[in-house]
């Protein structure tokens, strides 16, 4: 989605883009495109797809500069990208090679995508003259004249300049020297990864003349990755858990090693496959307690009091761990009168560091702030944030290393989905400072995470298993009704293979380009490029359709021949696939149902709670839940006064049902879950008014299946008396949302809160 | 199995590979002193040119060999792949991988039923049941019409030509008719 945002205004901003520069040495400011997103939302897919839908739409393929920052990512990033890496089919049809290895004849005679792979050096003199590997010779800085004369020409065979794509994967740190360097170029586009737009002045200068041209707004340059989605995908953890300790090093590691050796027992009876993992970091060539002390590297290792060793010495001769399994990732000294012991792993920043590092798969790692770009491993859940970091920590980047969730896919255990972090701090206010950032962070990119906060001295959560075993039977799309409006659209649908006039994109260029001294042909060749984007209807059409409900296209087949039709982009055929588009998932809406699922059904699983801020329930699945607002508690002790079986459903790792209605994919949880007989209730406490109409509708009329032993039924409640026609009332009272007999939603009134649960109760017939 | 290089008359992997290695696997050695190693060997391949309607025209067996190409194909050479259960006898199970998920084919030739109905969910979920797999259920059908969170869909022919390489934007999916 986020990468076809991108593809689109590509070619919008191409369209007309703005024009800059004196009369006689006009050009096209590039395009630009900031990608928002969190941590662990695959910006590299995305970036990757994003490139390779631009790459499609130009008829001369582009040359694309990929830029990362910081060892690990570039490391990362190219060994993903490269032939046989996991997200090389991504890039499409494009070869990929280190900026080293640019090649003159290889831009000029071939016509396939170039992906060049270069990197901001922050890598030593050393990395660079015994570096093995091309990439660490591929730093932009040092990189040499010919090849950016080179990079500068980049014509083809037939004379014509290929097109530049800039990626950057950092771009707040790309210096304003770079950015010259880069604009030198004249790419036609630059996509940056980061999510914000606090960009080097140099960019910042040409983004505000973009923007003061064009009319264009932030929200245009910026495509959202929406968080929420990521967290439904499952690609997040949901929770995030904040405990800081006034304690000693070692009592803080005790109680984290605690939850490490339970998180492994849930790891195992769920059948991850793999270890949950530790991260600890710390300050490396300190003394442990005073930050300005150097600690000698000339003395025995048990003597030495840098927090690394201490850690790891703690890890090993205390907790018995195996030294095999501990990575100690810094740039630790040594003497070579006083060696580390035997099996102590160090990685300080040698060429194959990286690559030995991760073929370990160590499950504790120790580190300070080199290993944090990039590496992010799923499995690792639990990190100790050592005194010695105080506000140094980089909040969003330690964050970012746990927040990825294993395998894509939610545990019905509460701690296989958290990531754990266990802070220690002198004071009580940088434990605040540090929470109030890390939920400023999350509310603005990942408000579907939980935070939970352990103050210092506060008691941690518990994981309460429900008192009993409780299903609710899922729920699926029906979509037979929808077959056929649809299979009529299609046909009806104009045959454009042959048409050489409706498939033709409109309008001639604007961009005027001169250059001094430069060819007097360039401004034909821009011409060409930009006009001869030419696309399957079948692309066009899946595209659009899943832009506006995915699950549309799993009844639109595409095989008829006349989705082979090319097509212009911007042609009248474009449109008219457009609107086929629209109607297609107009008719899928409108005719969709949900329907019970007989098999596979929901089971309760544990949930976390903090016992002292808890509230004890008699009925309920769970001994006690937490965090409940005004109206749920008064809800849920309404609940347990009439002494049925209920549970408190939490967001996202509770029971969902899909909603029906336009856009991604998202899903309704319920707060309480009720069984009384056959009859499961699901009730919500808000929003009964705020839903669409007929995504509310489709809700509460779930069908059931004549055969089954369980039947659900969705009631929303809402505080206040409420007409159908959504116009409050009165404050007092409350009002149940259900389903009317002809099939309207209604809303019926009741006095006090025992009668709004009475009616909710209600199984309708 | 990589196919050779046909385009220079070398089929290596028909001529050679798939012959040593059955004789391996049957002990069937040239010099008469091999002994059987157990287990055995199938030798899929496939002939027509993959185009949509092709597809779609296919039977159930030639579906299914298509299909695990197809998926075997599709850039996952890391990492364990399908352990076929193609053999056992099941309406819609064919593989399963590493994970404990099954992979379901809904093809009962051009003229059967071809769609991911809730008949066929139920079907589905069933059979997985009785192997002991997760109810994770990766499925190959024509239409998605029931459509639940516990399924991962691959559409044919969509998701069998694009798993083989063909570009969605730029090609069609038939072939042109010769002249």
């Amino acid at each position: 989605m986020a990468a076809d945002t991108i593809v689109d205004r590509y070619a919008e901003y191409w369209d007309n883009p703005a024009i800059t520069g004196r009369r006689n040495n006009l050009r096209a400011i590039p395009f630009f495109q900031s990608l928002a997103s969190i941590t662990a939302s695959g910006k590299t897919v995305i970036l990757a797809e994003a490139v390779a839908g631009i790459a499609e739409g130009l008829a001369v393929k582009p040359i694309v500069l990929w830029i990362s920052r910081g060892k690990v990512v570039v490391e990362q990033s190219f060994a993903n990208l490269s032939v046989g890496g996991r997200y090389n089919h991504i890039l499409g049809d494009a070869q990929v090679r280190p900026l080293a290895e640019y090649d003159k004849s290889e831009v000029s005679e071939g016509d396939r995508t170039l992906v060049f792979f270069a990197t901001v050096g922050t890598f030593n003199q050393k990395d660079k003259e015994q570096g093995s590997r091309l990439i660490y010779r591929s730093d932009i800085d040092t990189t040499d004249q010919s090849t950016w004369a080179a990079l500068n020409d980049r014509r083809n065979q037939s004379g014509q300049r290929r097109p530049l794509i800039v990626v950057y994967d950092e771009a707040h740190n790309l210096s304003d020297q770079q950015t010259d360097l880069l604009m030198e170029l004249e790419p036609q586009a630059l996509l940056l990864a980061s999510a914000t737009m606090r960009l080097p002045a140099r960019l910042a200068a040409e983004i505000a003349e973009l923007k003061g041209k064009t009319g264009l707004d932030d929200s245009w340059l910026v495509t959202q990755v929406d968080p929420s989605a990521v967290a439904d995908a499952g690609l997040v953890k949901s929770t995030v858990v904040m405990a800081g300790y006034r304690s000693p090093m070692e009592e803080t590691v005790d109680a984290m090693l605690a939850d490490l050796r339970a998180a492994e027992e849930d790891a195992d009876a769920f059948g991850m496959g793999a270890l949950p993992k530790a991260i600890y970091v710390s300050q490396t060539n300190i003394v442990e307690g005073n930050d300005y002390q150097t600690d000698n590297p000339k003395q025995p290792f048990a003597q030495r009091q840098a927090p690394p060793i201490l850690i790891w010495r703690y890890l090993v001769e205390h907790h018995g761990i195996d030294p095999g399994t501990i990575a100690v990732y810094c740039s630790l000294k040594f003497d070579r009168n006083y060696p580390p012991p035997d099996g102590f792993r160090l990685f300080s920043g040698g060429d194959s560091d990286y690559q030995e590092f991760s073929e370990g798969n160590f499950q504790h790692v120790i580190f300070n702030l080199s290993l944090q770009e990039g590496w992010d491993d799923p499995m690792a859940y639990f990190a100790y944030i050592d005194k010695s970091m105080h506000s140094r920590v980089q909040v969003e980047q330690v964050i970012g290393r746990l927040l990825r969730q294993p395998n894509v896919t939610r545990y019905p255990a509460e701690r296989l989905n958290t990531a754990h972090f266990y802070v220690r701090v002198d004071r009580q206010g940088v434990f605040d400072e540090l929470i109030t950032e890390v939920g400023k962070r999350l509310v603005s990119e990942a408000p579907a995470v939980k935070l939970v906060v352990k103050a210092t001295g506060k008691k941690a959560p518990v994981e309460l298993q429900p008192r009993e075993r409780r299903t609710v039977p899922g729920t699926a799309y029906e979509t037979s009704e929808a077959i056929e409006p649809i299979v009529r659209l299609i046909t009806q649908f104009t045959d454009y293979r042959g048409d050489t006039t409706n498939t033709r994109g409109e309008g001639a260029r604007r961009v005027v380009r001169q250059e001094v001294g430069a060819d007097a042909d360039l401004q034909e060749q821009w011409e060409s490029y930009k006009r001869s984007t030419v696309v399957s209807a079948r692309w066009l059409f899946t595209r659009e359709v899943r832009r506006l409900f995915q699950n549309a296209l799993g009844i639109a087949p595409t095989n008829d021949p006349k989705f082979d039709a090319m097509i212009g982009v911007g042609s009248p055929a474009h449109s008219h696939v457009q609107t086929l588009a629209g109607q297609v998932v107009e008719q899928y809406l409108n005719n969709v149902y949900l329907k019970q699922r007989r098999s596979d059904p929901y089971v309760v699983g544990p949930i976390l709670v903090r016992e002292d801020s808890a509230r004890s329930f008699e009925h309920a699945l769970h001994e006690m839940y937490d965090g409940l607002n005004d109206l749920e508690r008064r809800f849920a002790e309404a609940l347990d006064r009439r002494k049925v079986v209920w549970a408190r459903n939490l967001p996202r790792t509770g029971y969902g049902i899909p909603l029906v209605s336009p856009g991604t994919t998202s899903r309704f949880y319920p707060d309480f879950l009720v069984w009384e007989g056959p009859n499961i209730i699901a009730v919500d406490t808000t929003g009964g008014h705020l839903l669409p109409e007929k995504a509310a509708r489709k809700l509460l009329a779930i069908q059931i299946p004549a055969d089954a032993t369980q039947r659900v039924h969705i009631r929303f409640v809402s505080e206040g008396t409420w007409t159908a026609g959504l116009a409050q009332e009165d404050t007092q009272g409350f009002t149940v949302w259900e389903l009317s007999p002809t099939g309207d939603r209604r809303a019926v009134r009741a006095d006090d809160i025992d009668a709004a649960v009475g009616r909710s109760l209600k199984a309708t017939p | 199995m990589e196919q050779g290089r046909p385009d220079r008359g070398d089929s290596y992997a028909r001529s050679l590979m798939a012959d040593r290695l059955r004789r391996v696997i049957t002990g069937d050695w040239a010099n008469g002193k091999g002994a059987a190693l157990g287990g055995g060997l199938r030798f899929v391949h496939l002939e027509k040119k993959v185009d949509a309607d092709c597809v779609l025209r296919m039977e159930r067996a030639e579906m299914l060999d298509t299909v695990i190409a197809s998926h075997f194909d599709s850039g996952r050479r890391r990492g364990p792949g399908l352990t076929s259960l193609s053999d056992d006898g099941y309406r819609y199970l064919i593989a399963r991988n590493a994970d404990h998920e099954g992979f379901f084919l809904v093809w009962e030739g051009p003229n059967g039923n071809t769609n991911l109905t809730e008949e066929v969910y139920e079907a589905i979920a069933a059979e997985a049941e009785k192997l002991g797999l997760l109810p994770v259920y990766h499925v190959y059908a024509r239409l998605y019409v029931y459509q639940t969170d516990t399924v991962r869909f691959y559409q044919i022919p969509d998701r069998i030509l694009a798993d083989f390489g063909l570009n969605m934007s730029s090609e069609p999916f038939n072939e042109e008719p010769l002249a």
